[in-house]
C-alpha cells in the first residue's frame, strides 16, 4: 500500500521533472519570439516622458494617446484599407492562376513537368531588390506607378511559385483515380478540377492563401517603391514613414506596429485550427 | 451496348513498352475478362478503352465508330476502380447524381429525373437505405456497390472494372462475383473486366483474354483455356491447383521424363512429334493420384504410368485435399502436386506412388513454349 503511494509520489515528482524541463523550454522560446511583440505593446502604452526612461520597464501610467494619434490622425486606417485591398487581390490572383497551373501540374499529361516547377522555383530566387528597378521602369510606362493594381499584381506575381508548390503538393496527394473517375463520369479537366479537387484541396488553399495573405500584407519594398501617395500606401509603408524631420514617435510606431500585426495574428490563429483540421480529417483514403 | 474492337494498340511509356501490340474483337453484350500477372499491362489497356491515355499507335472502334481521339467524356463508358474513388466529399446520393449532373446540360436531365435515376440505381444494388451517408461511413462491400452504381446510372455503352473486388474479403468477394454477373445478364452491356485472379476471371467471363507482358497470350471461353491452353504461360497460370510442367523427351512410342514414362497416346498430339523430340509436358493436378502404394484406388485401365516420392505438404480445400509430392526426374527432385482420394490419410514425410491418369495432357514445345500438336 505505502509502497505504491510511494511509488505514485515519486512518479508524479518525476513526472514534474520531465514536463517541468519542457516548460521552461517553451517559455524561453515563447519570450525569444514575442519579447519584441511585448515590448512594442509596452511601448505603445507609455506616456512621452516614459518613453525616454529606463526603468520603468513597466509604466506606472498608461496612455491610449499613441492609438488615438495612430488611428484618427494619420493616414494609418486608409493604408490598411490598402494593404487589405492588395493582400486580398494578391491572394485572389495567386490561388486561381496558381491553382490552374498546380493543377496542371499534377495531374494533365505534361512534358517536362520537373523542369517547369523548376523554373517556377527559380523566378522566386531574384531578390526583389534586383528586380525592382526594371519593374518600376516597366510600371511607370504602363501607367501604373502609384497604384494599388502595381502593388498587387507585383505581389501576386512574386507569391505565384509559392502558390503553385504548395498546391501541386496538395493535388498530386490526392488519389489520381478521382480524377480519371471525373473523367470517365464526363468532365473536362476544368470540372475535374472545380468539382473534385477543389473542394477536397480546401486545406491547400488556405495554407497557400493564408501565406499568400501575409506575404502581400507584410511585404515592404515593392509597396514603397511603386506607391508614391497616402491614396495608395499600404500599412508597412505608412507605419516606415511615421519618423518625421526632428523626430521619432515611438509611441505612434509602436501602436502602428501592433495595429498592423493584429489582423494577420488573428487570421493565422483562426485558420491555424482549420488547416490543422484539414490536414487530418480531410485525407482521403480509398 | 456495343462490340469493342481494338487494332493493333500499342503503348510505349519512354523506352518501355507496356503494350507491344493488342488486337481482339470484344462480342457486343459480351462479359469478357482480361486477365494477367500484375505488370501485364491490363490497367493500361483498360485506360486506353476509357480515353484516360492515348495509345501509341493503333485504332479502338466502339460499334465500329472510331474512338481513338475522343475525350473519355465523348466515350460513354464508366469504369470501376479497384479503390472505388468514391469522391470523398460527396454523399452516396451526390456521388450516385454526379454523372449525371455533369453531364446535365448535354441531356437535359432536371432535377427530379437525375433523382428518380438515382432511386432507380440504389433500388437496384440495395442502397436505399444509405444514400444520405459519406463514403467513409461505408463499408467495403457498400462503397464497391456504390461505385457500380455511379457506373451504371448513365447506362453507358460499356462497362470497364478495373479489378473492382480486390479489396474486399474473400466472402464478400464470391457474393459480388455473383452480382455482378447477375447485373450483367440484367442489363445486357458490353463490360470488360480486368484482374489478376484467374478464378474471378475465369467463374465471371463468358470469354477471357490471358495477358502477359503486353501479350494477349490466348482468348478463348474460360474452359477452352483450361483445356487447350495455347501456351506453357497460359497452362501454368490457369487452373488452381497449377499444372504439373515436367521436362521430356519422345522415344520409343513413349514420353519419358526420368524414371516416369508415358505412353505417347496419353497427350494431345504425342503421335504426330517425332521420336527423340524434346518437350515440355503438362499434366493437371486432377490427372495425378497421390496413394499410400497399393493401389487398390487407381483402376488398371485408367493408369498411364507411375513414380515414387515422398509426400512434403498437405493442402486441404475440404473436398479435396491435394499432396505436394517430391519425387525424383534425372537426379534433380521436384515437385509434383496431385489429388488424394478420399478416405485416403497420408502425413509428410511419407513415401507414397504417384499415378498419372488418363489426361488429356499437355505438350509445349520445350524452347518456345508454345502447344504442339492438338489442333
Amino acid at each position: 500500500m505505502s509502497d505504491a503511494g510511494e511509488n505514485g509520489r515519486r512518479g508524479v515528482m518525476r513526472w514534474y521533472r520531465s514536463r517541468g524541463l519542457a516548460l521552461c523550454a517553451l517559455a524561453l522560446a515563447g519570450l525569444f519570439c514575442l519579447g519584441p511583440v511585448l515590448w512594442q505593446a509596452v511601448t505603445s502604452i507609455k506616456t512621452d516622458e516614459d518613453l525616454v526612461r529606463l526603468p520603468p520597464i513597466v509604466p506606472e501610467r498608461v496612455t491610449a494617446a499613441h492609438y488615438e494619434r495612430v488611428l484618427f490622425q494619420s493616414p494609418l486606417v486608409q493604408s490598411l484599407m490598402n494593404s487589405a485591398l492588395v493582400a486580398a487581390s494578391a491572394t485572389a490572383v495567386a490561388i486561381v492562376v496558381g491553382g490552374l497551373c498546380a493543377f496542371a501540374l499534377a495531374r494533365l499529361p505534361i512534358a517536362g513537368k520537373p523542369v517547369i516547377l523548376g523554373l517556377v522555383l527559380a523566378t522566386s530566387m531574384f531578390p526583389p531588390i534586383a528586380v525592382i528597378s526594371p519593374l518600376y521602369l516597366l510600371m511607370r510606362s504602363l501607367g501604373l506607378r502609384d497604384t494599388l493594381i502595381a502593388v498587387g499584381l507585383t505581389h501576386a506575381v512574386y507569391a505565384l511559385p509559392l502558390a503553385i508548390w504548395i498546391l501541386t503538393s496538395f493535388f498530386r496527394q490526392l488519389p489520381g483515380e478521382l480524377y480519371y473517375a471525373a473523367r470517365v463520369d464526363g468532365c473536362t479537366p476544368l470540372r475535374a478540377l472545380l468539382s473534385v479537387f477543389l473542394p477536397l484541396a480546401r486545406p491547400g488553399l488556405a495554407v497557400a492563401g493564408l501565406l499568400v495573405f501575409i506575404f502581400s500584407w507584410n511585404e515592404f519594398m515593392f509597396a514603397l517603391t511603386l506607391t508614391a501617395s497616402d491614396a495608395t500606401r499600404t500599412a508597412p509603408v505608412a507605419v516606415a514613414l511615421f519618423p518625421g524631420l526632428y523626430e521619432i514617435p515611438w509611441g505612434d510606431i509602436a501602436a502602428a506596429s501592433l495595429v498592423v500585426t493584429l489582423p494577420v495574428a488573428g487570421l493565422a490563429a483562426l485558420f491555424q485550427r482549420h488547416i490543422v483540421a484539414g490536414l487530418t480529417a480531410g485525407s482521403v483514403k480509398g | 451496348m456495343a462490340e469493342v474492337r481494338i487494332e493493333h494498340l500499342s503503348k510505349r511509356f519512354g523506352a518501355t513498352t507496356v503494350l507491344p501490340d493488342v488486337t481482339l474483337t470484344v462480342r457486343d453484350g459480351e462479359f469478357f475478362t482480361i486477365v494477367g500477372p500484375s505488370g501485364c499491362g491490363k490497367s493500361t489497356l483498360l485506360q486506353l478503352l476509357a480515353g484516360l491515355d492515348h495509345p501509341t499507335s493503333g485504332r479502338i472502334l466502339f460499334d465500329g465508330e472510331d474512338v481513338t481521339g475522343l475525350e473519355p467524356r465523348e466515350r460513354d463508358v464508366a469504369l470501376v476502380f479497384q479503390s472505388y474513388a468514391l469522391y470523398p466529399h460527396m454523399t452516396v446520393r451526390d456521388n450516385l447524381a454526379f454523372p449525371l449532373r455533369v453531364t446535365k446540360r448535354k441531356t437535359g436531365l432536371d432535377r427530379q429525373r437525375i433523382e428518380a435515376e438515382v432511386q432507380r440505381v440504389a433500388g437496384l444494388l440495395g442502397l436505399e437505405s444509405l444514400l444520405d451517408r459519406w463514403p467513409r461511413e461505408l463499408s467495403g462491400g457498400q462503397r464497391q456497390r456504390v461505385a457500380l452504381g455511379r457506373a451504371l446510372i448513365r447506362q453507358p455503352r460499356l462497362f470497364l472494372l478495373d479489378e473492382p473486388l480486390s479489396n474486399l474479403d474473400a466472402q464478400l468477394r464470391a457474393v459480388m462475383r455473383a452480382e455482378l454477373r447477375h447485373l450483367h445478364d440484367r442489363l445486357g452491356t458490353t463490360m470488360i473486366y480486368v484482374t489478376h485472379d484467374q478464378t474471378e476471371a475465369m467463374t465471371l467471363a463468358d470469354r477471357v483474354a490471358v495477358l502477359d507482358r503486353g501479350v494477349v497470350q490466348q482468348i478463348g471461353p474460360p474452359q477452352a483455356l483450361y483445356d487447350q491452353p495455347s501456351n506453357l504461360f497460359v497452362a501454368k497460370f490457369v487452373g488452381h491447383p497449377a499444372i504439373n510442367i515436367l521436362d521430356g523427351e519422345l522415344c520409343d512410342g513413349r514420353l519419358r521424363m526420368g524414371e516416369l514414362n508415358l505412353p505417347r497416346s496419353a497427350t494431345e498430339g504425342g503421335d504426330r512429334l517425332r521420336d527423340g523430340t524434346r518437350v515440355t509436358i503438362g499434366i493437371r493436378p486432377e490427372h495425378v493420384l497421390v496413394t499410400s502404394g497399393a493401389s487398390h484406388d487407381v483402376v488398371p485401365d485408367e493408369e498411364e504410368g507411375r513414380i515414387s516420392g515422398v509426400v512434403r505438404l498437405l493442402e486441404y480445400t475440404g473436398s479435396q485435399t491435394w499432396g505436394v509430392v517430391e519425387v525424383d526426374q534425372a537426379g534433380k527432385g521436384i515437385m509434383m502436386i496431385g489429388g488424394i482420394p478420399t478416405g485416403d490419410s497420408l502425413r509428410p514425410g511419407q513415401s507414397v506412388s504417384v499415378s498419372i491418369t488418363r489426361g488429356p495432357h499437355h505438350l509445349f514445345d520445350i524452347d518456345t513454349g508454345m502447344r504442339l500438336g492438338g489442333d
